[in-house]
């Protein structure tokens, strides 16, 4: 079961909180991977449980990537760009969450998760 | 007219990040150091020396160790010591008691690597001699078989067949099944429930057909898998041969043949040259080429075809490692070192972290083998790496084996005997490194009684002040000495001008007075309660060494040299003066 709770209560700033995200957000993509490969549908996957808070280019590619390819999978509506954010700026922040929630629902009903 | 007194300033470091070795001692940090040997920054006014290491009596192996692998046999850990003459032997870690997995001439005499199956296996690469494994007993060579019927066959109403026992002992024997028409036998199969294809074959067995019924014969081949690099991953053993991984049937060790078994043929331009190693990790399995990286993860079966479903994602096209025995699982990281620095990749993102390491790189001879592994030092979970390091700051002055260890962001160094090699091994769940300088075997960080050089290199410090020289009059060492063994300090005050060569002094204030009698024979004492007496200035605690200084220069720094163990330097402290300008 998906636990949406910490994809949507990740608080600006709190390294703890970030990492509590990242991480539950990883799970969330594996789970959705593996339900694509029981339908034979491979896409490509990058260790994004794991990141530098300090650091977190490389994971906002990766993890556009692959949303990129689930949505094309599971022939949904091209995702925002989600590397398009300034995670310094609160605002941005909290706009990339609900739209990464939002993003997350649409693919766990997709799969019928 | 009275003379003025000149202004004297005082300068105290308690603040101890780590070795920096990018710049030049009059440009680093304050609190950073030109060399840091055997002495651990933990933290705020506590630079403590690292224990020695502990030699482990009555293990002696019968060639050079050059490459080992912690192994787990149900509750047994062993250290497994791969030979240079092609022999394998092991070493119970708890016990201490040495067994033979291997003869002379079994494995190649480098190259080798091993991993573990489950805790009943060691799993074992040879790049010539192909897949072995050892179950704490035997040694088995991983020779599988498949089956080929040939012939038009008559009379064939059942069938069955016998396979001949293998030819290595513990190997287990192959159980095949038969299917006829009521006539012919139309199919030969070793998989499904009670069957197997085997192992332990390397010369081809006898497959007899026990039925009635004539024309038709089974013949057996061996199937054996040679590579360089072995992981367990995902339920199933994977092998790297040349740029090719091949991987078994789910849940399988052995079984290179059926559905789900396969190989990734690396075509792209990405993995330059081979695989050089394969880690298994945080739910992937990291796939190194010299320049490159990528992550196997999600394996699963085709609901569909039967066969294995897997991603196979590059993370990394410009950074990676031709150094096989330098890479590690470290916290929630892996870390790894290549001929130009230390990287951790975390997540998909590939940091350096060896930026204070820099200058000495160019002093690495990577001929000799570069190792790593993880260990627990006063309860710090540290990464390190064992190298051959050509320069001359170190404390046996012409090049030497040398640790490169990390923590918290900072990095120092230890020399525990000439290390050719280290691993890792848990013993009582703690990250424990063990180590062999030729053919013995040695516990590292072990004991804080026995002597240990240590050599502390200050930065050069301009003391808030670059443009004026400065008069260094005296000197302080604040220390907590641990033990009443004796801990005499050698300290050297440099500068600029006169690099470490200037004023030595000796602090000997913990020293213990010998008594000899006429014979010239030690006398020992002891009390009333049959205690050890010591005479001299022998208790633990704080300690502040001082002395005169007599150096100048535009900046000041020391080095401070022991074969002491078990104290901590808790501040350096300097009395100066300054004088002219420019």
């Amino acid at each position: 079961m998906a636990n949406m709770d910490a994809l949507s209560i990740v608080r600006h700033g709190d390294i703890d909180s970030l990492n509590g995200f990242i991480f539950e957000n990883g799970v969330q993509h594996k789970t959705f991977a593996e339900a694509l490969m029981d339908q034979d549908i491979v896409i490509p996957r990058f260790p994004i449980m794991d990141a530098n808070p300090n650091d977190l280019e490389d994971w906002l590619l990766t993890h556009q990537v692959e949303h990129q390819a689930m949505a094309s999978a599971l022939n949904l509506s091209d995702p925002i760009n989600l590397l398009d954010t300034n995670w310094n700026n609160e605002e941005s922040f909290y706009d990339w969450i609900s739209t990464h929630l939002y993003l997350h629902q649409q693919i766990l009903a997709a799969l019928g998760i | 007219m009275a003379t003025q007194e000149q202004k004297k300033d005082y300068h105290v470091t308690k603040d101890f990040d780590g070795v920096n070795t990018k710049a030049n001692r009059t440009s680093i940090k304050e609190t950073e150091f030109a060399w840091l040997e055997n002495a651990m920054p933990i933290g705020h006014g506590n630079l403590r020396i690292v224990p020695a290491p502990t030699i482990v009596s009555g293990v002696t192996f019968g060639s050079t160790v050059y490459y080992a692998q912690y192994g787990d046999i149900g509750t047994t850990n062993y250290y497994i010591a791969f030979q240079t003459d092609g022999r394998c032997e092991a070493v119970n870690v708890a016990t201490n008691a040495k067994i033979t997995v291997a003869a002379a001439g079994t494995f190649s005499s480098s190259g080798v690597q091993a991993s573990q199956w489950n805790n009943t296996l060691v799993i074992i690469i040879d790049p010539t001699n192909g897949y072995f494994q050892w179950d704490g007993t035997n040694l088995v060579k991983v020779g599988s078989l498949t089956f080929t019927l040939s012939g038009t066959g008559t009379g064939y109403t059942t069938a069955t067949a016998s396979v001949a026992v293998p030819n290595q002992t513990g190997g287990t024997r192959a159980v095949i099944s038969l299917s006829t028409n009521g006539t012919a036998i139309t199919s030969v199969s070793a998989y499904g429930t009670g069957l197997t294809t085997g192992t332990g074959y390397t010369s081809v067995p006898a497959v007899t057909i026990t039925s009635a019924g004539s024309g038709q014969t089974i013949t057996a081949a061996i199937v054996s898998q040679p590579g360089t690099c072995i992981a367990s991953f995902s339920g199933r053993v994977w092998i790297a041969s040349g740029r090719t991984l091949y991987y078994t049937a789910a849940g399988t060790n052995n079984d290179f043949y059926s559905a789900t078994s396969g190989n990734i043929i690396f075509n792209d331009s990405t993995l330059i040259g081979n695989i050089t190693q394969l880690v298994s990790a945080n739910n992937f399995l990291y796939v190194f080429g010299a320049d490159s990286i990528n992550v196997i993860s999600d394996v699963r079966i085709s609901t569909s075809t039967g066969t294995t479903l897997y991603t196979n994602t590059n993370i990394s096209a410009s950074v990676g490692s031709d150094q096989p025995y330098a890479m590690m699982p470290y916290f929630r990281s892996i870390v790894f070192m290549n001929r130009y620095g230390v990287y951790a990749l975390v997540g998909s993102t590939t940091s350096k972290i060896s930026d204070a390491l820099d200058g000495l790189f160019p002093y690495i001879d990577f001929t000799k083998t570069v190792s790593a592994g993880q260990v627990l030092i006063y309860n710090i979970l540290c990464a390190a790496f064992n190298f051959y390091y050509t320069g001359t700051q170190g404390t046996q002055g012409t090049g030497q084996w040398i640790q490169a260890v990390f923590f918290d962001k900072k990095w120092f160094f230890t020399y525990q005997n000439a290390v050719k090699y280290i691993t890792s091994i848990p013993v009582a769940g703690a990250g424990t490194m063990y180590s062999t300088t030729n053919t013995d075997l040695q516990i590292m960080y072990q004991s804080n009684t026995l002597a240990l050089s240590s050599k502390i290199q200050s930065a050069l410090m301009s003391m808030g002040n670059v443009i004026r020289d400065k008069v260094a009059l005296k000197w302080g060492v604040e220390a907590v000495l641990g033990g009443t063994l004796g801990n005499n300090l050698n300290v050297t005050v440099d500068s600029e001008n006169t690099s470490a060569t200037s004023t030595t002094t000796t602090a000997t204030n913990f020293s213990l007075v010998t008594w000899v009698n006429n014979a010239g024979t030690t006398v020992g004492w002891v009390n009333n309660s049959i205690a050890v007496v010591t005479w001299g200035n022998a208790n633990a605690g704080y300690y502040l060494y001082k002395y005169d200084a007599q150096m100048w220069g535009k900046y000041i720094g020391m080095t401070v040299t022991s074969t002491s163990p078990n104290y901590t330097i808790a501040g350096m402290q300097f009395e100066t003066e300054l004088r002219a300008k420019f």
